[in-house]
């Protein structure tokens, strides 16, 4: 299936957008490498859904960082693009820092969302769970840090040492973007898991088995925090479950979403 | 030409494994603090002090003093406190702080306060350099580095205006929001201490300070010629676009010096300690060097076109001396070089690192002494034109 690429004006911000597939409406909010462009993970997916993956401000080509300071104000940015896009009540799917995002949303605009799916998201503190600094890390760093198999052509192709210029671009906006809002305190919301009890979506935690970046544990979190949440855990699989398992992300994406 | 002696105040004592890249990546952040011995930094401590000291009895118009947090390359985290000292044990000469890094500090108002106290006890004798901080300090201080522009220039402008105007007035910033500005005491020289601001990479900060409200002096910091070249085009450039032609006071260059009687003799004895500042005080991890929206993503993308430039450990001493990264030879090399780079970059102030890496006291003491006997007055003649026609101005 080829994607619609359309550009969106939130609040006089320019905002990427690729659009697929019929039914109903699913929103994917990207993570932490920006990755926003036709993966086989969508494909899947729009053959069930239109799916709807926007580029968070300041990711890539998307304007309007600097409105962004702290996690919320990307939850309110997107509960304006819903409005933009006229979805009144979508299934919200998010990965990594956009897991994140997407339970911010689900926690201010619980009414908003149908069915929530998080995957590796960031947003929570596990007491004594130090997180590895992925701002500090080299591109072989984070590819470790990222990948189950750290040497796959698909990690290099994400993290790339010798980037072509757009990568470079992408890599550079994407670090940029994600420290805006996860520097300090890092990587997660220090409000956010005693507000998720608003949470009323049915809801969906996907880890992968071997996350280094964050572990289990948040995933497990998660689950305790959020009434009614299932967790379900991808077998060989990084951070990056969509991108390093899709086949797998989708069948449990599907089963729950369809159920 | 003025002259400037700057110190760095490094931790020599390095692990003896410390060549193992993959065992010490850097200098800074990580780089473990049982590697301080308190011990030895008491009697280390005052032996710079000593040496920055010494500077005036030699003649120097000034010293520098800077801020650096969790490292081996320079074991000052307060440059006030520095100065502070060097305040009641000079009586001449300038005592610059180059600079505060005012992103990574809380409240601005508390530098503000500092320098207004260091001029007034000094009797006007204190530069006021702003640093925004290098990008490992973000990983050392928590600061969020996207943010670090905006808090710089948010910072900056209450310090001048709290130095400026007559309070109480009320500050609303996004960083800082303050009721009551009315600092006690106010600084003594008018308008104000002047303000010197070390540059890294940012064509941004080069415009900014050229800006005709400012003026501000902007140091060139460890560059090799060509970089030095290109920032100083850049000041004139601007001030040009802002219509006026800025003093060779408004730029100025800091790097190593090392003066001997023979060329070979300054490489024998300062090589090694030039190659400590290069190879060991000054390794970084890119990613600490550069943390994420520290520098805009065009300024990162025209950097990481001269990252070969920031490769210090792949240079050898020949080619850091020949490059400009450092300058270390005999008498007359010295003169010689520097006479060419004033004339062809046409700057009026020379920061000297003139005690660098691990170099011992006796060292640096020999070093100043010739710099100061044989450099320095012979560079105050062959530019005494640039003295009659811009001291005015600064």
């Amino acid at each position: 299936m080829t994607p619609q690429e359309k550009f969106v004006n939130v609040r006089g911000a320019r905002i990427r957008l690729l659009r697929a597939g019929s039914g109903e409406p699913l929103l994917y909010l990207h993570g932490l490498l920006g990755e926003v462009r036709w993966l086989p993970f969508f494909d899947l997916l729009s053959r069930h859904f239109t799916i709807y993956v926007p580029e968070h401000p300041g990711f890539g080509t998307s304007e309007g960082l600097e409105r962004v300071e702290t996690v919320d104000d990307l939850a309110f940015h997107y509960a304006d693009l819903l409005d933009e896009l006229d979805l009144q009540r979508p299934h919200v799917a998010g990965l990594s820092l956009g897991g994140w995002i997407a339970a911010e949303l689900a926690v201010h605009y619980a009414d908003r969302v149908r069915k929530l799916v998080l995957i590796d998201a960031m947003g929570l503190n596990v007491a004594g769970n130090f997180i590895p600094d992925i701002f500090a890390a080299s591109p072989a760093e984070t590819r470790a840090l990222l990948f189950v198999d750290s040497n796959s052509a698909l990690a290099q192709s994400l993290v790339s040492d010798s980037p072509s210029p757009e990568m470079l671009d992408l890599m550079l906006t994407s670090r940029q973007a994600t420290a805006r809002v996860a520097w300090n305190p890092y990587l997660h919301d220090p409000k956010l898991a005693d507000r998720l009890y608003r949470v009323r979506a049915p809801t969906l935690i996907l880890w992968g088995e071997a996350d280094r970046l964050l572990t289990l544990e948040h995933g497990r979190l998660y689950e305790e925090k959020i009434r009614g949440a299932k967790l379900s855990i991808v077998k060989g699989c990084g951070h990056l479950p969509p991108l390093e398992k899709a086949d797998d992300t989708a069948r449990y994406t599907l089963e729950f979403l369809n159920s | 030409m003025k002259f400037y002696f700057f110190h760095l105040m490094p931790w020599p004592d390095l692990p003896a494994d410390f060549s193992d890249k993959s065992k010490h990546p850097s200098a800074w952040v990580t780089l473990s603090n049982r590697y301080y011995d308190a011990e030895k930094g008491h009697l280390l401590y005052n032996r710079y002090l000593d040496e920055l000291e010494y500077a005036e009895k030699l003649g120097f118009d000034g010293v520098c003093v800077n801020e650096h947090h969790q490292n081996a390359y320079g074991t000052m985290p307060s440059p006030n406190i520095m100065a502070a000292m060097l305040v009641r044990r000079t009586s001449r000469m300038k005592i610059a702080m180059v600079g505060n890094g005012l992103p990574l500090r809380d409240h601005p108002l508390r530098v503000a306060e500092e320098v207004a106290m260091l001029d007034v006890i000094s009797g006007g004798r204190i530069i006021s350099g702003f640093v925004r901080g290098i990008g490992d300090e973000y990983y050392s201080m928590g600061i969020n580095p996207t943010f670090s522009q905006e808090r710089f220039k948010e910072a900056h402008d209450l310090i001048v205006q709290s130095w400026t105007r007559p309070g109480p007035f009320a500050f609303e910033g996004k960083h800082y929001r303050l009721r009551y500005v009315n600092i006690w005491p106010r600084p003594l020289q008018k308008p104000h201490p002047p303000i010197w601001i070390p540059g890294f990479g940012s064509k941004e900060t080069v415009e900014w300070c050229a800006d005709p409200a400012r003026k501000y002096a902007y140091l060139a910091v460890f560059m090799p010629d060509h970089l030095v070249k290109w920032f100083f085009d850049a000041y004139r450039e601007a001030a040009s676009g802002f219509g006026y032609e800025p003093s060779p006071y408004q730029m100025g260059h800091l790097f190593p010096i090392y003066v001997a009687k023979t060329d070979k003799q300054a490489l024998e004895e300062a090589g090694e300690h030039a190659l400590w500042l290069y190879h060991k005080g000054l390794r970084h991890k890119w990613e600490m060097l550069f943390p994420p929206g520290y520098t805009s993503v065009s300024s990162m993308r025209r950097i990481t076109g001269f990252a070969h430039e920031l490769n210090w450990e792949a240079m050898d001493i020949k080619e850091l001396n020949d490059k400009g990264y450092c300058l270390l030879g005999s008498v007359e090399t010295v003169r010689e070089r520097l006479v060419k780079y004033i004339r062809e970059l046409n700057f009026g102030l020379l920061l000297p690192l003139l005690h660098f890496g691990d170099m011992p006291h006796d060292r640096t003491i020999r070093n100043m002494e010739l710099f100061a006997s044989d450099v320095m007055p012979f560079l105050k003649r062959e530019f005494k034109a640039m003295e009659d026609k811009w001291s005015q101005a600064a």
